[in-house]
C-alpha cells in the first residue's frame, strides 16, 4: 500500500530528469535510439522474425516454394514422434550429450590436473586444443580414413597381433560408438583449455594444504578443485549441451561421403537436414522439419535452465 | 560539440543503411525492368565443368547471332537453393537447368509448359525439338499436360568393366543371370572378387537391387509396391524373382571383403586403377569421367590403364517384364512460369539441341548427349547403344527420388544397405520392407 501511495512522487522526480539532466545526459539520450535501432532491425529482422516464422512453419505442410502452406495444427509433431528416424536421432542426440558428457569432463579434469603437475603443460594444451581449430568437416574425414578397413586404428591392432579385433569400424553396425569416441577425442582439448586456466588459479596452497591433511588426489579433487572450479564448470556445462544438441559437421563428415547417414548415426540435426534441404533425395517436408528444429530448441532451453538451477552454488572468492 | 559529430556520425550511418536497403531494392526493380532482348541463366553447372564450357560457347554464340545480351550464372549443383526463393518471390530466372527432379522441387506448376518449344524448329535443321528426342525420351519428360524440361543430356547406369583386364567380356557379355553368375564364378576361381562396389553409398548397393526388379518388373515394379499403404505389394512373382538373384550375388562373395567399410570412392578408384582384384562395377555414365579425373590427378596413363566398356544388365529369366529398359535420367533446360524473358529463353533452348552445339556435350562434357543422332563419347558407346535401343526408361528408384523422397531415405536405404550386409535374405528384405511401408504410410 505504502509503495502505491508512494508511486506518484515518486515518479515527478524521474520525469523531471527524462526533460533535465545535464546537456551531455540530453545529448546521449537524444543519441540512443539512432545507435541501436540499426542493430535492432537486423536482430529482429534477421534472427527474431525467420525464428517465430520457423515456429510457424511447424503448424503447417509447406514445401517451402511458393506452394500453398496447409495449416495443420500440431500434425507434423504427431507425426515426428511417430517417426522411427527421428525417435532414432533424438535417442543418438541424448546419448551424445550424456555420455560424451561424461566422458569429455572426466578427461577434461583429469587432464588439466595432470597438466598442471608438468612442466610442459602449456605447450601439450595447446596440442590438444588444435583438433578445435581444424574444421570439424575435416576431422570427421580424416578419422573416417583412420577407420576404414584398412586404415591405422585396424593396422595397428593387427600389428599388436590383436587381429581379431580389428573391425568395420564405419558399417551401421559400429559407426555410432566410433561418434561417441571421436566426439570425446575432439571436444576434450577445448574443454581442458577451458579447465586447465581455471585450476591453474587456484593457489597452490590449498594443495598443499589438503596434502597435509592426508588427502590423497581424488580428495584434492572433490575438495580442492571441484568447488574451486564451479563457476567455470557450470558455464562449461551449459557450452557443451548447447554444442552436443547442435552436433552437426563432425559427424556428417565422419558418415557422409555425398550419401545419407545410415540412421544409426543420424542426430537430430541430420534429421532436420535431410528432412529439408539436405540429403540425397532432399524431402522438402519443411512443416516436419521446422517441428524437429522447435524441438531442439525447446529442448535446449529447457536443459540449460535445469542445469543452471542444479549447479547454482554460492561462488568462492579465493 | 562532441555530442554534435556524434550524432552526425549516426546520421551518416542511418543514411548509409538506408542507401544500402534502396540499393538492394534498386537490385530488384533492375531485375525486373529488363529489356526484351535478355537472358538469364543460372546454370547448375560450375565454372570449368565441362558441360558450363559446352554451354558459354552456345550461349556466346547465341548472343552474337540474336543480339540476346545474356547474363549466366555458374551456380553448380546447390542452384536450386537459390532459385527457390526467387520463384516464391516472383522474379525468377529466365532459364534454369536440372534433372527431372526440377519438377518437384521447383514444383511443375511454377515451370513453362514446354509444349510449344518442342514443336518449334531447330535451326538449321528441318526437324522440331520434339522429332529431335526419341520415344521414351519424351515420355520420361512429358507430365499429363505436356512436357516441363528440354533434355539436353542424360545420365544412366551400365555394367562396366575395363577391356584391358577382362577383354573376353567384350566377346561374350552375359546376357542373362545365369551366364552372369558364371562369368563371377570363373573371375572368382582365377582369385578375383569381381564385383566393385562402395557400399557406404546405399544408392550403390540399390543399384543392383532396382537393375534386377527393374528387368523382372519392369518399370513402376518397386514405385508401386512402396505407394501400397499395405506392404504387400513386395511379394509379386516379380520381386520374389529379382530380390533372390541379388541374394545370389550377395551370398556369392563376389563383393571385396570390407567393401560397406571404406568409404566412397575407395573401391571405384580401386577398382579403376586396379589396386583391387575387381573386373566390374554398376555404375552411372559419369563412370569414365570421373575415373578418368582422378587416374590423372594421381599422374597416371589413364589410357595405357584402363578402357572402359559396359554391357546391359543382364535378363533375370525368361519372365521378364523389363527387357529392353534402360536408366537414363534426363538432364535438361526448364523455364520458370514468371521468367520475364521467355522468349529468348525458348529461343536458346532450340538453339542448344541443334547438333552443332548439343555436339560439345559429347566432345567438350564428355557426356552424353540427348539426342541420339549426335555421335557419343567412345567411352559411352555401350551405354549410348541401350539409350537407343530402348523400350522405356526408368529414373533413379524408379522415380521415388522425386515422387517419396521419405521414403528412399527411411524405408528404402536403410533396408538395402541391411540386405547387402548379409544381415537378412531375400524374404527378410521384402519383409522389412514391407513392414517399414506399412509404418511409413501410417504416419505421411
Amino acid at each position: 500500500m505504502s509503495r502505491v501511495m508512494a508511486s506518484p512522487a515518486g515518479l515527478a522526480p524521474r520525469a523531471r530528469v527524462r526533460s533535465g539532466g545535464s546537456p551531455a545526459e540530453q545529448g546521449r539520450r537524444k543519441i540512443y535510439w539512432p545507435f541501436i535501432t540499426p542493430a535492432l532491425l537486423f536482430y529482429v529482422g534477421f534472427f527474431v522474425v525467420p525464428a517465430l516464422y520457423g515456429v510457424w512453419v511447424s503448424f503447417v505442410k509447406w514445401r517451402g516454394m511458393g506452394d500453398p502452406q496447409v495449416f495443420v495444427g500440431f500434425g507434423n509433431y504427431r507425426r515426428m514422434w511417430r517417426d522411427e528416424s527421428f525417435r532414432m536421432a533424438f535417442t543418438n542426440t541424448i546419448t551424445i550429450l550424456i555420455v560424451c558428457g561424461v566422458g569429455v569432463f572426466a578427461c577434461s579434469f583429469l587432464i588439466s590436473s595432470i597438466l598442471r603437475e608438468l612442466k610442459l603443460g602449456p605447450v601439450l594444451r595447446t596440442i590438444m586444443f588444435v583438433p578445435h581449430l581444424l574444421s570439424p568437416i575435416a576431422v570427421g574425414i580424416g578419422l573416417g580414413l583412420l577407420l576404414s578397413p584398412d586404415g591405422l586404428l585396424n593396422a595397428t591392432l593387427r600389428l599388436a597381433g590383436l587381429g581379431s579385433a580389428a573391425q568395420l569400424w564405419l558399417t551401421p553396425d559400429w559407426i555410432f560408438k566410433m561418434i561417441l569416441i571421436a566426439t570425446i577425442w575432439g571436444s576434450t582439448g577445448y574443454y581442458v583449455m577451458l579447465m586447465a586456466s581455471a585450476i591453474g588459479r587456484i593457489p597452490g596452497y590449498y594443495y598443499e594444504q589438503a596434502a597435509l591433511d592426508g588427502a590423497g588426489r581424488f580428495r584434492a579433487f572433490l575438495h580442492v578443485t571441484l568447488p574451486l572450479t564451479w563457476d567455470l564448470v557450470s558455464v562449461t556445462a551449459v557450452l557443451w549441451m548447447i554444442s552436443a544438441i547442435r552436433i552437426f559437421e563432425f559427424v556428417y563428415g565422419l558418415v557422409g561421403t555425398g550419401a545419407n547417414p545410415p540412421p544409426q548415426a543420424r542426430t537430430m540435426t541430420i534429421e532436420v537436414f535431410l528432412t529439408t534441404t539436405g540429403g540425397a533425395p532432399a524431402q522438402y517436408d519443411m512443416g516436419l522439419g521446422s517441428a524437429m528444429a522447435v524441438v531442439m530448441v525447446l529442448m535446449t532451453l529447457v536443459l540449460v535452465v535445469a542445469v543452471r538451477r542444479f549447479m547454482r552454488r554460492e561462488a568462492l572468492e579465493f | 560539440m562532441r555530442i554534435t559529430r556524434l550524432r552526425a556520425v549516426s546520421g551518416a550511418l542511418a543514411l548509409a543503411l538506408g542507401a544500402v536497403g534502396l540499393a538492394g531494392c534498386g537490385g530488384a526493380k533492375d531485375a525486373k525492368s529488363g529489356a526484351a532482348g535478355k537472358l538469364v541463366y543460372w546454370s547448375m553447372w560450375t565454372e570449368g565443368e565441362g558441360q558450363q564450357k559446352a554451354i558459354k560457347a552456345a550461349l556466346d554464340s547465341f548472343s552474337a547471332e540474336t543480339g540476346i545480351q545474356v547474363d549466366a550464372q555458374w551456380v553448380g549443383r546447390e542452384v536450386g537453393k537459390q532459385v527457390i526463393p526467387r520463384l516464391t518471390a516472383g522474379n525468377p530466372p529466365d532459364l534454369v537447368d536440372g534433372g527431372t527432379d526440377l519438377l518437384t522441387s521447383y514444383g511443375s506448376a511454377n515451370l513453362q509448359n514446354l509444349t510449344d518449344v518442342y514443336k518449334s524448329e531447330i535451326p538449321g535443321e528441318n526437324i522440331t525439338v520434339g522429332d529431335s528426342l526419341i520415344k521414351p525420351m519424351l515420355k520420361e519428360v512429358s507430365g499429363t499436360d505436356g512436357p516441363r524440361l528440354a533434355p539436353y543430356s542424360l545420365v544412366g547406369s551400365s555394367v562396366w568393366y575395363n577391356q584391358k583386364v577382362t577383354p573376353e567380356l567384350s566377346l561374350h557379355p552375359p546376357k542373362t543371370w545365369a551366364e552372369f553368375i558364371k562369368a563371377l564364378d570363373k573371375l572368382k576361381a582365377a582369385g578375383r572378387t569381381p564385383v566393385a562396389l562402395d557400399g557406404d553409398i546405399a544408392d550403390y548397393d540399390a543399384y543392383w537391387v532396382l537393375w534386377a526388379l527393374m528387368r523382372t518388373g519392369g518399370p513402376g515394379t518397386i514405385a508401386n509396391a512402396a505407394k501400397d499403404p499395405s506392404g504387400q505389394g513386395f511379394e509379386t512373382p516379380a520381386w520374389k524373382r529379382g530380390t533372390e538373384a541379388i541374394q545370389q550375388l550377395i551370398k556369392g562373395g563376389y563383393f571385396p571383403p570390407g567393401f560397406n567399410g571404406t568409404k566412397f570412392p575407395t573401391q571405384q578408384s580401386a577398382w579403376a586403377d586396379q589396386t583391387s582384384k575387381t573386373d566390374l562395377i554398376l555404375m552411372g555414365s559419369w563412370l569414365p569421367t570421373e575415373a578418368t579425373t582422378s587416374l590423372t590427378s594421381q599422374h597416371k596413363d589413364v589410357r595405357k590403364l584402363i578402357e572402359f566398356r559396359s554391357f546391359p544388365f543382364p535378363a533375370i529369366s525368361d519372365q521378364d517384364k523389363g527387357t529392353g529398359v534402360v536408366d537414363a535420367g534426363p538432364i535438361g533446360f526448364a523455364v520458370p512460369q514468371k521468367a520475364l524473358h521467355k522468349e529468348a529463353a525458348d529461343k536458346f533452348i532450340a538453339y542448344f539441341l541443334a547438333k552443332k552445339q548439343l555436339s560439345r556435350i559429347a566432345t567438350v562434357a564428355k557426356s552424353m548427349p540427348a539426342r541420339t543422332d549426335v555421335t557419343p563419347p567412345p567411352d559411352l558407346a555401350g551405354y549410348a547403344k541401350e539409350f537407343a535401343n530402348a523400350t522405356a526408361f526408368f529414373g533413379t528408384n524408379d522415380g521415388l527420388y522425386n515422387t517419396m523422397p521419405k521414403w528412399v531415405t527411411d524405408v528404402w536405404q536403410p533396408a538395402v544397405v541391411a540386405f547387402f550386409e548379409g544381415k537378412t535374405d531375400a524374404a527378410g528384405f521384402r519383409a522389412d520392407l514391407a513392414k517399414r511401408t506399412a509404418d511409413y504410410h501410417k504416419n505421411n
